[in-house]
């Protein structure tokens, strides 16, 4: 089983452990496995590995109020936007999630690093702000195609208009990455 | 009826509405009257007898506005509510235990409306005479049809013949049942001294018209009763009638006042009730537009989301009321200092201060050496994906931004219309290139309203399928449902979202360097929406007002993110080619270089 699936079981597994101790043997061998993952893993598959490492070391920080996870949480949350900077959804969708990682952990890490790794995250949230408009614009574009689809239903006549929209609109949402709404389109082609 | 609310709480689906009478307190008023005022006034008119059943049937009439128009405004509230629901719910038809339960409350109330006819006794009976200024009242009725004219200015002279020394009795003007005006008494004490009958004979008396035509005029019956000393005695009624118009009389005109009074006092109710109907509508019918669709193919697709009715309103977001704790220890915000602080923005053209590293250079190990700013990439390479895009639609112009959680609705709807303009647009082109037949481009473009609220549901459905915003399921209905009204794409509601949950965080901070942390998000938000970037701040992160508890948020947090989906590995098949991360997030030469390994 992969580290993802791992992981996704992982608080559920967390929330059970009988003792403190036995909680961070389990979170601490999850960031391990993480590590392992990382450094097999290709393309935006690594921004999700990395943003599952941070929340790891996330949760070790709160736990147990050390240092060194929180630090570890900012680095593995830069990783994360890291990767995800090159493609505008994966930008919209893991720079909030990084970001809210770094500033759970702003309590714990070192005084002098917190001002710091403030201004380092408002950094990302210039590049989110940047992609999040143009993502918005697109999501505008896939909705009005959409529209067209839905109201093209039922139409007499309109069968081919209904189809060819809901074709755009699929696929214009999956080019923002909106892979939920664009399977709701995608079975009727 | 008493006013129905019914509160809609986010991603939840109401359940059936079910009829029951409806009872208005402002109604059953009007309707007594305008009842008792319309009754008075045939009375003044001459039209009819104020018996006490005519009193008793105009105070029934109450019921018409009282209970009849509610229940039955109600009635149609409910069965359209529902059959909205069960639409909505593609449910079958439930049992029509409403229109039974509402036809016999109408029957019932009809029976009270009309019940009681008016008592039918003789005219006179016993062995007496009467008469009324001359005129034998005996083949009369005491009815406004049988009733004796008199004048206004005239007298009432009314004549007796009896066979027998009266004993007792009393002779009356009536009003609603009820003697109003004494026309002459006996005494039978008085005369029950001798115990002699002095035989019979006749009595007069007379009073001026006017001692009754000064406030009132109309109709009016008179009964009497009258005991002999010979053991007999006689009963007399019959009805005369004060001839002026009845809106020349103080009565008169007010019980046509009383009488217009109840009646727009009834349309008001009905308005009122309609209105409150139509407005359940309206509510139920904005909320499911911002539900889900839900699967026909699932047996109760959402059967486990039900709420019971009127629970109470939507609160605010969840902790801020709650003040903070003065247990948790302030934390102290380091100003920037000596340490090298890079602006790490995506496209900031003073990144030239960043360490910059190969983009495709991975590096592979824990303890690599100090970042090499030769060897890093720089900050403001194009994603992929990223083209030029398209003006992002703008809802219309707060005037009031500082009310912007206020004001969903109707930016809601400038939205709307902004974006099946928009889509109309693309329908012209689509059909045009198709070669689509003016007259169903037309059906299709009727139907774009109405698919914006299926849109709306559809994504939310997805919205809920992808791990958004559950991590803050509190403090996230609110905003995104606010957010979702607003028109505001999907991908920034979320990140607002997140911002909001990390404000949480960061705010115990300080407040000033939190609003200057979110100064790069709050500003293409402000334009977005039309607002101030402080405003933006203010309204949708209150930092001093948040007080989430910090441990609670984190693990939240962190559940959502484990629990999701892998997004990335969905992006991946988007973007393949996307290098790996190579030291660019600029807290390698805060933290220390590729500790972790890459």
């Amino acid at each position: 089983m992969g580290f993802i699936e791992d992981d996704q079981r992982l608080m559920a597994a967390v929330e059970s452990a009988k003792s403190p101790v036995e909680k961070l043997a389990l979170l601490a061998g999850s960031a391990l496995e993480g590590e392992t993952a990382m450094a097999e893993a290709t393309g935006l598959e690594r921004a999700e590995i990395a943003l599952r490492i941070a929340a790891t070391h996330a949760v070790m920080a709160v736990e147990t109020d050390d240092v060194e996870a929180a630090e570890h949480t900012v680095v593995w949350a830069g990783r994360c936007v890291d990767v995800a900077r090159h493609h505008n959804a994966a930008i919209v969708h893991y720079v909030p999630r990084a970001a809210a990682l770094c500033a759970s952990v702003l309590d714990h890490v070192g005084s002098d690093l917190q001002a710091p790794a403030i201004d380092t995250v408002r950094g990302w949230l210039r590049g989110y702000a940047r992609a999040l408009g143009e993502i918005a614009a697109k999501t505008a574009e896939a909705d009005r195609l959409a529209l067209v689809a839905l109201a093209a239903e039922g139409v007499d006549g309109a069968e081919e208009l209904a189809t060819v929209a809901r074709r755009d609109a699929a696929a214009a949402y999956q080019a923002i990455g909106d892979f939920e709404t664009a399977t709701t389109f995608t079975p009727f082609l | 009826m008493g006013r129905k609310t019914v509160t809609y709480t986010i991603d939840k689906v109401p359940a059936k509405l079910r009829w029951y009478p409806r009872l208005s307190g402002w109604g059953l008023f009007f309707g007594a009257i305008g009842g008792v005022g319309g009754a008075i006034f045939l009375q003044q008119a001459g039209v009819r007898v104020l018996t006490r059943t005519l009193l008793l049937q105009s105070l029934s009439a109450a019921v018409v506005p009282g209970l009849i128009i509610p229940s039955f405004i109600y009635f149609v509230a409910v069965r359209a509510y529902n059959w909205r629901l069960r639409r909505y719910l593609r449910s079958p038809r439930g049992r029509a235990v409403s229109a039974a339960t509402l036809a016999a409350t109408l029957v019932i109330a009809g029976i009270t409306l009309v019940s009681s006819a008016p008592p039918a006794y003789a005219t006179v009976t016993g062995p007496c005479r009467v008469t009324l200024n001359g005129i034998n009242v005996a083949p009369l009725t005491p009815t406004a049809d049988d009733a004796i004219i008199v004048d206004i200015d005239g007298d009432l002279t009314g004549r007796l013949e009896f066979p027998s020394e009266i004993d007792g009795g009393s002779i009356d003007v009536m009003y609603g049942g009820f003697a109003a005006f004494n026309f002459q008494q006996w005494d039978d004490v008085v005369n029950d001294e001798d115990a002699v009958d002095t035989g019979g004979g006749a009595e007069s008396r007379t009073v001026q018209t006017s001692v009754i035509a000064r406030y009132a005029a109309g109709v009016y019956d008179v009964y009497g009763a009258v005991v002999f000393e010979n053991g007999e005695s006689c009963e007399v009624a019959f009805a005369f009638k004060i001839d002026a118009p009845p809106l020349e009389v103080p009565l008169g005109q007010g019980a046509a006042g009383a009488a217009a009074l109840g009646l727009l006092g009834t349309l008001g109710v009905a308005l009122g009730r309609s209105r409150e109907g139509a407005a359940l509508l309206a509510g139920l019918d904005h909320h499911l537009g911002t539900l889900p669709i839900p699967d026909p193919l699932d047996d109760d697709p959402i059967g486990s989301e039900r709420e019971p009715l009127d629970h109470g309103p939507v609160t605010a977001f969840p902790g801020e009321e709650q003040p903070a704790t003065e247990t948790e220890a302030p934390t102290v915000f380091i100003e920037r200092g000596a340490t090298p602080v890079p602006d790490l923005s995506f496209d900031d053209p003073d990144r030239d201060d960043l360490p910059a590293s190969s983009n495709t250079e991975m590096s592979t190990g824990e303890g690599d050496a100090p970042a090499d700013p030769s060897s890093l990439v720089s900050f403001d390479e194009t994603p992929v994906d990223a083209t030029p895009a398209a003006p992002v639609p703008v809802p219309a112009p707060m005037s009031e931004p500082q009310d912007f959680l206020g004001r969903d609705t109707a930016d809601s709807v400038a939205s709307t219309v902004a974006v099946v303009q928009q889509a109309g647009r693309n329908l012209d082109t689509l059909a045009g290139d198709l070669g689509v037949p003016d007259d169903i481009r037309d059906s299709v473009r009727a139907r774009i309203k109405p698919a914006a609220e299926r849109l709306e549901g559809v994504k939310a459905a997805a919205e809920r399928a992808r791990d958004a915003v559950d991590w803050a399921k509190d403090i996230g209905d609110d905003t995104e449902r606010r957010l979702a009204g607003l028109g505001v794409p999907q991908g920034l509601r979320d990140g607002i979202v997140w911002m909001r949950g990390m404000f949480g965080w960061v705010g115990g901070i300080a407040e000033d360097a939190a609003a200057t942390y979110l100064a790069p998000v709050t500003e293409p938000i402000g334009k977005m929406l039309g607002m101030k970037p402080a405003t933006v701040a203010a309204e949708l992160f209150p930092v001093g007002e948040f007080g989430t508890q910090l441990g609670d948020m984190v693990i939240k947090g962190a559940e959502n993110i484990k629990g999701g989906e892998n997004y990335g590995g969905q992006l991946g098949e988007l973007a393949p080619d996307v290098p790996g991360d190579a030291g660019n997030t600029g807290l390698d030469e805060i933290f220390g270089p590729n500790r972790w390994g890459r």
